[in-house]
């Protein structure tokens, strides 16, 4: 599939999205491209998994919220980029040295991909389950579109409203609720700041 | 004015003019407003977290997934090679299973010849002779096979051994017809056991020839 349709494929609904992350996940080339990135924890199932999930989950966000993303080299370029940040990303963070990885490796690391996912921080991602919890469906849907710059009209159709004016009714309802969450939780506030 | 339209405009500051003016005097009135332009930041980061966290289960559920199809396959790889070692072994037996099985050959001599070995003759083994090794003597050193047959039918302790010797003597011979009278069989001589079957063995092919 070339890239650009890829890219459609995964913004235009949550069946075709699934589809795409089925096919990526069974792609022999971008596992063992990433096994090698991972090869100082080899022995480790683990977190080989973590960052190949990781890597998959990164470049569908930065699929979904950039609507300017441009992937220069082929898709297994700007995953092997993303795998091999997120790798030495959770090297430090474990204070570990990734003294295997050549210089070569390093100079690779200096892509203009950046990680930014909130759930590779646990607390975070505890706090995001939380909320998800007290969040309806219908809630977590339109904000999490809403939050990658889908259009009220775009969302509509996605999760089949009437119109655009009750997602952007809705959506406000929902603000609140997370507003008001916020305002009795200020470190949680002052969390996501950060 | 719907001030909820036109929050996300006002935050990227692309709001102006009258528009601006009018949602600003809702924002100074609206405290849910304020409420949620003050939180809108925090709201976005959050929105985002839940956008991941969907995106994390989508491609968790797809893993499992993908390892199930992966640790069935590998169940199947392992069936698969398990019924080529069943089928590689069958094969084995059935191109080496001649080996094992007692030759037949058509012609008589030659089946006699492969098949036939000497029996240990009981002559001389001790001191003090026995009746069987004098007559089997009598046939082995002398030649005399009637002499060494009439001795071995008188012998009363032990008739069915001297039946055996009998046998044995005809098989020498070849006079496989005689044999067959003679030869006890292995319930009646289970130390002999394994001669016995061969010798029934030998008889039973040369009668199918």
């Amino acid at each position: 599939m070339v890239l650009k349709d890829l890219m459609v494929e995964i913004k235009s609904s949550k069946i075709r999205r699934e589809k795409v992350i089925t096919m990526l996940y069974a792609d022999k080339k971008l596992r063992n491209g990433i096994k090698k990135i991972v090869r100082i924890d080899q022995n480790s199932k683990s977190h080989f998994d973590e960052i190949f999930n990781y890597t998959l989950v990164q470049f569908l966000k930065n699929v979904m919220e950039k609507e300017d993303l441009v992937i220069r080299e082929n898709i297994y370029s700007y995953l092997f980029g993303i795998a091999r940040n997120l790798h030495l990303m959770k090297l430090r963070k474990e204070k570990r040295q990734p003294q295997e990885l050549s210089e070569k490796d390093h100079q690779k690391q200096a892509d203009d991909i950046t990680i930014d996912l909130k759930i590779m921080n646990s607390e975070k991602k505890e706090l995001i389950i939380k909320v998800l919890t007290l969040m309806g469906d219908q809630c977590k849907n339109i904000l999490m579109y809403w939050s990658s710059d889908y259009r009220m009209k775009e969302i509509a159709e996605l999760l089949g409203y009437k119109n655009e004016s009750s997602v952007r009714k809705k959506k406000f309802d929902c603000m609140k609720k997370l507003s008001h969450y916020m305002e009795s939780h200020p470190v949680t506030a002052q969390m996501l700041q950060e | 004015m719907n001030a909820y339209d036109y929050i996300d405009d006002y935050i990227e500051g692309s709001l102006d003019g009258d528009l601006l003016k009018e949602f600003e005097g809702i924002l100074s009135e609206d405290a849910e407003l304020q409420l949620v332009v003050k939180n809108y930041k925090g709201v976005k980061q959050l929105s985002s977290g839940m956008l991941e966290m969907e995106l994390l289960e989508e491609v968790n559920a797809a893993g499992k997934a993908y390892n199930n199809v992966d640790e069935s396959s590998g169940v199947s790889k392992q069936w698969i090679v398990l019924l080529c070692l069943i089928a590689t072994m069958l094969v084995l037996w059935f191109v080496l299973r001649d080996q094992f099985n007692v030759p037949i050959d058509n012609n008589t001599n030659q089946t006699f010849a492969s098949l036939y070995k000497e029996p240990i003759w009981p002559i001389k083994r001790t001191t003090s002779e026995d009746t069987i090794e004098i007559a089997l003597s009598k046939y082995i050193n002398e030649g005399n096979l009637s002499a060494a047959k009439s001795m071995l039918l008188d012998i009363s302790s032990d008739k069915t051994a001297g039946r055996y010797w009998i046998a044995e003597i005809y098989a020498k011979e070849g006079i496989w017809d005689s044999v067959e009278v003679y030869l006890p069989t292995q319930e009646e001589l289970p130390k002999s056991k394994q001669r016995i079957v061969l010798l029934q063995t030998i008889i039973k092919d040369l009668k199918h020839q």
